[in-house]
């Protein structure tokens, strides 16, 4: 999860990621920033991220995003 | 019915079906509502409900298909020695297939009924001379069918439902009646919210009885909407019409005016229909999603884009944006573009792409004429160059010891953001791309106050109590907005308070409707834009 | 004691009503015209001016659209017949509005006869139209709203009066002539044309009201070539016949006016000018005059202002 929040405070440091959970509801994340997120994820963690996954729930907050990395981690696509 | 405050609406179309609704045990109610929606739709289209009911049967058809195909796969994946990716890749196709019958069909349609003669126009310098080879004569005379009401928002609905279903975040609806409810509800039909399945069509159908604080709230939400519409927008609309119309006899100054009145006229009128189609909701106990959250408080161009016509920027952006951004050769576009520009430069120089298909969507969704594929344009620079600028004005801000927290540097974020939005809403209203340029164009070159200054100003369509009005309500509405956005819903204190005090609100606003209302003779009643689509 | 929810809800609906309407006349009264003229923010003064004739000086009332104010001269039929008359005709009159005009004009007259001018049976209105005009004619400030930009001391203070009248009765001189092309005009047919129910209804009520006060309702097609048809004329005449109400066709039958096209309309066969509009006028009057409801005042002390309203017509004329 440490690795996320790396990537997240490289993007926009001014915030504060980590007890939050209305990161996309807030737009904190707006829809470019998650799609930078993303490609950095998937090359971070050797994963492909599908469309169906970008979703409020996933992105909303760091378990979110770090239980959705692992997902994708065990799908082996 | 042109419109949803028509006093046939308000007062014999709405208050029956509310009766009708009550009357009705809990379980039958969403019939009333689907019938009284297929009324509303009959009395506006009469017999292009066919091309509803098409819609309708087709997207019922191929999410059923699509639930099958899923069974059938996950029947298939338990049996003993099975090949699970070849399973997997073949279920896959079947499914893309079928997602794709169902939005061919529906799509066609859209595009035969809005976008034909466009692409006729288009392609008629083209296409007549090659075809003439050919023997064959590619007709000149413009093709217009005329729309079945709410196709562009039943058809974006009825998408959603299709590829929701596909991506399998909803199960399909096996009652044909209810999935057409959702595609047909009257306070949507006109001019939306673009609803989804997931989050709207469960309350449709419960049949929550009607409250008093229901009444009340959607009561009072409703009749803010007419006093913002009935005021402000209809005042406003004259001016804007003439100086639209014949904007080559105006002057710079008097053109930015009528862009500035227009967005208020806009916003006003959209807006407001979209308090009646929220207090509708509320009545019926549906909780619809808001499409505006003061989007004049907007300090960047694609902040405004999330406070206005909200649901149509997150259709784009579930349904156009990411499946594109995601898809595997813009992915391999992003992969080098973060090699050639590092790591925060390439995906967003990459995503442009994507982009910049949602903005021509938006665009050419609003209406098929070029002044909409150049707001489209428009907007895609602005937000795109918005994003691709924002860490050197960090940086900038940065070395320069601007604080941009502080008030002055919030004030000429909002200042900006009000110059795009009006310029933006000018290329929108002018009458045809060329008069969008045009218009840019004398705003831009021959931009003088003289108009003002002459009291030319006073003579197209508003007088000086006229302004004065506007300039009123257009304060207490962004006060109300101020409130909104902190938290404060007024329809709730009111309601909360004793009945005194809230009579007097609703007495008050309605009378204040009635006195101040550009109605009757000598005003020009607003075409409604969004109807049309 | 805490009234339960639905009750409460009920009274706080009742009070807000109440304290409603009773805004809706107050400011009513504010902002009705103080007198019928334009210069008081009167609308469709000439029509309205029926207000300001002596009470029960009028013996027919015209109602209709813009075919009654061109076609109908009450000044000329005073001078021919003897007969009062007033034009309360409006452009583009919806029934509604038709039969709002006939009340007002019914709370200070007592004609023996009203002419219908026929094109209003068939103009669509919606049952919001219906329902605003009706809501209007309770409540004045829905029609006079506008007039918060020009209200003066006298508006809080001052009651309403009605004391003007329009010169010509209501009648509107058209001095143009643009020949029409009649073929095809009254061509024999025999389909009915189409009315709507509510247009229907209307009409009963129009029929309804006039008998209440006295008067016999006539129903009267003036000639055009734009607006009238054999399938209009024979739906009239269904209706007509259906309601027991005397119609004159004056395009056609034995009631036709002998109309030159090429001279006495003022724009192309949608309207008759003077010329046309004497023609129509003393027809009309001969088929008044044979009806035995009217009477001549002709000579009658009381109506000398007819005879100078006619001097000044006349004069009008020669220019």
């Amino acid at each position: 999860m440490d690795a996320i929040l790396d990537i997240l405070n490289e993007l926009n440091p001014d915030v504060d990621y980590r007890d939050r959970t209305d990161l996309v509801d807030s737009r904190t994340l707006d829809s470019l920033t998650i799609i930078t997120l993303v490609s950095e994820l998937e090359d971070a963690f050797d994963i492909t991220i599908p469309a169906v996954e970008v979703v409020p729930a996933n992105f909303n907050s760091l378990e979110g995003m770090w239980k959705m990395v692992e997902r994708m981690r065990e799908s082996g696509l | 019915m042109k419109s949803y405050f028509s006093l046939t609406v308000l007062a014999l179309f709405l208050p029956a079906t509310m009766l009708c609704y009550q009357l009705m045990p809990r379980r039958l109610r969403w019939l009333v509502l689907l019938a009284a929606s297929y009324i509303f739709f009959w009395s506006i289209s009469g017999k292009l409900l066919v091309f509803l009911l098409i819609s309708t049967g087709t997207i019922w058809l191929a999410g059923i298909g699509l639930d099958r195909l899923l069974r059938e796969r996950a029947s298939r994946l338990r049996a003993p020695g099975a090949n699970r990716r070849d399973i997997k890749r073949r279920y896959a196709r079947y499914m893309r297939f079928v997602l794709a019958a169902g939005l061919v069909v529906n799509l066609s349609m859209l595009f035969a009924f809005k976008y034909l003669s466009f692409a006729q126009r288009l392609l008629a310098p083209l296409a007549t001379p090659l075809l003439a080879h050919a023997g064959i004569t590619f007709p000149q005379e413009a093709v217009a069918l005329a729309a079945p009401i709410g196709i562009s928002f039943y058809t974006l609905q009825a998408v959603s439902y299709l590829i929701d279903v596909h991506r399998q975040s909803i199960s399909a609806d096996r009652n044909p009646a209810r999935l057409a409810l959702f595609l047909s509800f009257f306070p949507l039909i006109m001019e939306g919210p673009i609803c989804r399945y997931g989050d709207t069509a469960q309350a449709l159908w419960a049949g929550r009885p009607i409250t008093a604080e229901n009444i009340s709230r959607g009561g009072m939400r409703i009749l803010w909407g007419l006093a913002k519409k009935v005021i402000v927008a209809d005042r406003v609309n004259l001016l804007v019409k003439t100086v639209f119309e014949q904007y080559g006899s105006y002057d710079g100054g008097v053109i930015a005016l009528a862009a500035v009145l227009y967005t208020v006229q806009l916003y006003c009128d959209f807006s407001g229909t979209m308090d009646f189609v929220m207090g509708c909701g509320r009545i019926f106990g549906v909780t619809l999603p808001e499409n505006f959250k003061q989007p004049y408080l907007s300090r960047t161009a694609s902040e405004f884009w999330q406070r206005w016509h909200i649901t149509l920027g997150t259709w784009f952006r579930d349904y156009v944006f990411y499946p594109l951004s995601l898809s595997k050769p813009v992915k391999r576009l992003t992969s080098a573009a973060r090699k050639a520009f590092g790591n925060r430069m390439g995906p967003l120089a990459a995503s442009g792409v994507a982009l910049l298909a949602v903005w021509l969507g938006n665009g050419l969704w609003h209406g098929a004429g070029g002044q909409y594929v150049l707001f489209g344009l428009f907007w895609f620079v602005a937000i795109w160059i918005g994003g691709l600028t924002e860490p050197f004005a960090q940086a900038l801000c940065e070395r320069l010891r601007i604080d941009r927290a502080s008030m002055p540097y919030r004030v000429l974020q909002h200042v900006r953001t009000l110059a795009i939005i009006f310029v933006g809403e000018l290329i929108f209203r002018a009458q045809g791309g060329s008069a969008a340029l045009g218009m840019l164009g004398k705003l831009l070159g021959g931009f003088t106050l003289e108009s003002f200054a002459n009291g030319t100003v006073l003579g197209l369509g508003m007088d000086a109590a006229d302004f004065v009005c506007v300039g009123i309500a257009v304060a207490v509405i962004v006060a109300v907005g101020i409130l909104r956005e902190r938290g404060v819903s007024l329809t709730t204190w009111f309601w909360s308070h004793n009945a005194v005090t809230w009579s007097a609100a609703v007495c008050a606003l309605a009378i204040i409707a009635v006195i101040f209302g550009a109605y009757g003779a000598g005003y020009v009643p607003v075409d409604p834009m969004y109807a049309s689509f | 004691m805490r009234l339960p929810q639905p009750l409460r809800f009920v009274l706080r609906l009742c009070i807000a009503v109440a304290i409603f309407l009773g805004l809706l006349a107050i400011t009513s009264r504010i902002v009705m015209p103080k007198n019928n003229q334009d210069e008081f923010g009167q609308m469709d003064s000439a029509a309205n001016g029926i207000l300001g004739e002596p009470a029960d000086s009028i013996d027919v009332v015209f109602l209709g659209d813009s075919e009654s104010y061109t076609a109908f001269s009450p000044l000329q039929l005073w001078h021919e017949r003897g007969i009062t008359s007033y034009v309360c005709g409006t452009a583009g009159q919806p029934l509604p509005y038709t039969y709002s005009l006939l009340g007002k004009a019914l709370s200070k007259q007592s004609p023996n006869v009203v002419v219908l001018e026929t094109n209003c049976l068939f103009r669509d209105f919606t049952p919001g139209f219906a329902l605003l005009r009706a809501a209007q004619d309770a409540f004045p400030v829905l029609e006079y709203h506008n007039r918060w930009k020009s209200l003066r001391v006298e508006d809080l203070t001052t009651a309403p009066r009605t004391t003007w009248t329009h010169s010509l009765k209501g009648f509107s001189i058209k001095r143009d002539t643009v020949a029409a092309d009649a073929s095809g005009w009254m061509a024999p047919s025999d389909e009915l044309a189409d009315i709507p129910i509510l247009n229907r209804w209307y009409l009963e009520q129009i029929n309804r009201l006039c008998r209440e006060h006295g008067a016999t309702l006539v129903l009267v097609s003036t000639p055009s070539t734009v607006n009238w048809n054999t399938p209009r004329h024979n739906r009239v005449a269904q209706l007509a016949a259906d309601l027991d109400i005397a119609y004159y066709d004056l395009n056609t039958g034995s009631t036709r006016v002998d109309i030159d096209w090429t001279q006495d309309t003022c724009d192309g066969g949608d309207h008759l000018n003077i010329r046309g509009a004497q023609k129509v006028t003393t027809a009309m009057g001969s088929i008044l005059g044979e009806r035995s409801e009217l009477t001549s005042h002709a000579g009658d002390g009381a109506y000398v202002s007819w005879d100078e309203a006619y001097a000044v017509y006349a004069r009008q004329l020669e220019q």
